[in-house]
């Protein structure tokens, strides 16, 4: 209780904390933000939405899950050590971490490459990597691919709390800058941070209304199952929403759905609880733990730190090649990359959020905008929702053009000389087997040798049928295009094997009674009950 | 189906940790894109200011630089880790005006002008050569004040500004408080 007094005593002081929505104080969206909105040169992002600024996120709020919650700061310690021995001046920190436009790897890595030898050399070891270093009692070594988020934690860090900090957290980093130094000295460092960060989180995240929600859901689980175990499946999302008093954020379905995912993906992470516990201490065993999520497409897409392929395929590289049209492509997918596996996992809790997600936005929106009762008594009847079925031919079709897409990108990164290297590590370490299964919608099978020639010929004429941009005979000989259809390759990958996973999951369902038309109409009679009355006028 | 075991408390309470974590860095990604909520000052920009190539975020970081005491302290944190020439505050406090700054490898003096009896010349010398000569002059004065000149160029180690005598950085450079650093 004392605690909550605190934290609403202080969230009142924050000057923009009653503007934020959120459990996050304005304090700290705003202090986000200077980071997310900050361009480079050429108006793209400084740093990447993903990984970069959803990793800083996920590090602020304590989401990461991992062994130890500050492991970041341990790890922007060493890379501070490791700078002070390769450009020992007093403004080499600060000319590495803010001296940039474009937060990327390559850009740390050519910056640690130009060092001209003036430090103390002979406990650094630079590679095409990283960069390590060793001490008198270990070593440690920092991948280009994560210099990004550090730079990015580096700057939040010294700004965090309108620069309260920054004194306190320049003496920290200074005193690691010395040829002396041991592991010791920089887990003490990270805990001198980590207790900053635990200060910053308490000041201004609001954790109450978090708890209050996972105390609903948790509460209605229980009482469902009866024994020590819970069953998150779709009817306990759509009877949960049914049955809430309509206040609160569970009045909206989607906010429902999403807290569900939410709640799996925390029991998914029970084998991570130690994280909490042990969060104080930082450094031991951290090798062992260490995640990576550098700016290789492939690191992206694993279970538990789901990111939409779909994004990727808008930032960067990728961005400049149009392999699927907004409305008619990119539109009826973006749920199901947004939610990725989850969303398989809720299958027929995310076929109703598609159906009926857009009705709900709709008389919100008509209610905000003072549309009329006409207009909000039409939708509640549901009548204009999306058929199941329907849904799911749309996605069978986008899922013909990902295969064709996939083609077409085969072709351009199996054109360039010494080319198979790329395709292997985009492919899963066997382009032609995964192109073939790619092309027939089978398992991984074995194609031999033979039948490569076939393969590259079909990709080749798939790829001269698309006429979009970035489709252009040119692109083979140009980089930045090539490394668009690296990256989109990726993601392509990546969205056909979720397509596939929730088609045939939904083929499922179709195929066991009720069916998913008969589905359909029982479940527009439920949403439209609930709408009216949510939103329909008294009887 | 997704089904979990629900061993003790403990477990429960972790996992409303958890819960609370991730929702929590939800509504930052989700906000952050979303709000009306302004972007703070962000470390790059105040360095970029030092440097005296703030562009379009200038204002910006004036502003800042006078409403916060921190970022101040920050902004003259990183002029001294920056700038090639700096001039601390005078040892006596002075009753009358103070013509000259001395500085190490560098002085600022102020000298009247004969044309124009109304305007002043605040020269510039570095005693020291440097391969990067200074672009810009940041004058950081007692409790809120702060101003910054772009120097033009220099010719054997010297530049000259010609300034209103009672400009603010006239009032400045004579006052014993105000550092100068030369970047």
């Amino acid at each position: 209780m004392l605690i909550a007094l605190d934290l609403d005593l202080t969230l009142m002081d924050d000057p923009v904390a009653m503007i934020s929505r959120s459990g996050a104080s304005g304090t700290l969206i705003a202090e986000f933000r200077a980071l997310s909105d900050a361009t480079a040169m050429d108006g793209a992002p400084k740093y990447a939405p993903k990984p970069v600024m959803h990793g800083l996120a996920r590090f602020i709020t304590s989401a990461s899950g991992g062994p130890n919650k500050d492991s970041e700061l341990f790890e922007l310690c060493h890379l501070i050590a490791i700078l002070g021995r390769l450009a020992p001046g007093p403004d080499a920190r600060a000319e590495f971490f803010l001296g940039f436009s474009k937060a990327a790897a390559s850009v740390f890595r050519a910056s640690i490459h130009g060092y001209d030898g003036a430090g103390d050399l002979e406990a650094i070891t630079v590679d095409e990597v990283g960069v390590g270093v060793r001490y008198g009692d270990g070593e440690f070594a920092v991948r280009y691919g994560r210099i990004p988020l550090l730079a990015a934690l580096y700057e939040f860090l010294i700004a965090s709390d309108g620069f309260a900090h920054y004194q306190d957290i320049n003496d920290v980093f200074d005193g690691l800058g010395g040829g002396d130094g041991n592991v010791r000295q920089i887990q003490d460092a990270a805990n001198a941070l980590s207790s900053i960060m635990r200060q910053y989180r308490r000041k201004h995240i609001e954790r109450a209304k978090y708890y209050e929600k996972f105390n609903a859901i948790f509460t209605f689980l229980r009482a469902r199952s009866g024994d020590n175990q819970i069953h998150v499946d779709d009817e306990a999302v759509l009877d949960f929403w049914v049955s809430s008093n309509g206040a609160g954020d569970f009045r909206v379905y989607k906010t429902v759905f999403e807290g569900f995912i939410e709640f799996i993906k925390t029991f998914d992470m029970g084998g991570r609880t130690d994280a909490i516990e042990h969060s104080a201490v930082i450094g031991t065993d951290f090798e062992a733990h260490e995640v990576e999520p550098d700016d290789q497409s492939g690191d992206i897409f694993a279970l538990g730190d789901w990111q939409s392929p779909l994004a990727v395929l808008l930032q960067g590289a990728a961005a400049d090649i149009k392999f699927l049209k907004k409305e008619s492509e990119q539109k009826p997918i973006e749920a199901l990359m947004q939610y990725g596996p989850y969303a398989e996992r809720l299958a027929m809790a995310f076929l109703r959020l598609e159906s009926f997600g857009p009705i709900q936005a709709g008389i919100t929106n008509d209610l905000q905008v003072k549309r009329g009762r006409a207009s909000v008594e039409n939708r509640i009847t549901c009548k204009d929702a999306f058929e199941y079925r329907q849904k799911v031919r749309d996605l069978e079709n986008i899922l013909d053009h990902v295969k064709q897409l996939q083609k077409a990108a085969y072709h351009v990164l199996t054109s360039q000389p010494g080319a198979e290297n790329n395709v292997v590590s985009l492919f899963g370490g066997a382009p032609e087997t995964s192109f073939q299964a790619a092309r027939n919608n089978d398992a991984l099978a074995e194609v031999d040798a033979s039948a490569m020639a076939e393969i590259g010929a079909e990709a080749e004429a798939v790829f001269r049928k698309i006429v979009r941009k970035g489709f252009e005979e040119s692109v083979l000989e140009s980089e930045d295009r090539i490394e668009g259809f690296r990256v989109g390759a990726g993601a392509l990958v990546a969205m056909e094997s979720l397509l596939v996973r929730y088609i045939k999951t939904a083929t499922a369902l179709d195929n066991a009674p009720p069916d998913l038309a008969e589905r359909f109409a029982s479940d527009r009679a439920t949403f439209a009950a609930r709408f009216q009355t949510l939103y329909g006028e008294p009887q | 189906m997704n089904s979990y075991t629900i061993t003790d408390d403990k477990q429960i309470d972790t996992a409303r940790e958890i819960f609370s974590d991730l929702n929590a860095m939800n509504d930052v990604l989700v906000e952050a894109a979303n709000t009306g909520i302004e972007a703070a000052l962000a470390p790059a920009e105040l360095y970029a200011f030092a440097l005296g190539t703030a562009g379009p975020n200038g204002a910006k970081v004036e502003a800042a630089l006078r409403a916060s005491a921190p970022i101040r302290a920050a902004f003259q944190d990183l002029l001294a880790r920056v700038s090639e020439y700096h001039v601390p505050r005078a040892m006596a406090a002075a009753s009358d005006d103070i013509a000259v700054r001395d500085g190490v490898d560098c002085k600022i003096s102020i000298q009247p002008s004969q044309a124009a009896p109304d305007q002043v010349y605040v020269i510039v010398e570095l005693t020291r050569a440097s391969s990067r000569l200074p672009k810009v002059m940041h004058l950081m004065g007692a409790g809120n004040v702060y101003h910054r000149a772009e120097l033009p160029e220099f010719h054997d180690g010297i530049a000259q500004l010609i300034v209103e005598s009672t400009s603010e950085i006239i009032t400045l450079i004579q006052h014993p408080d105000t550092e100068v650093y030369l970047k």
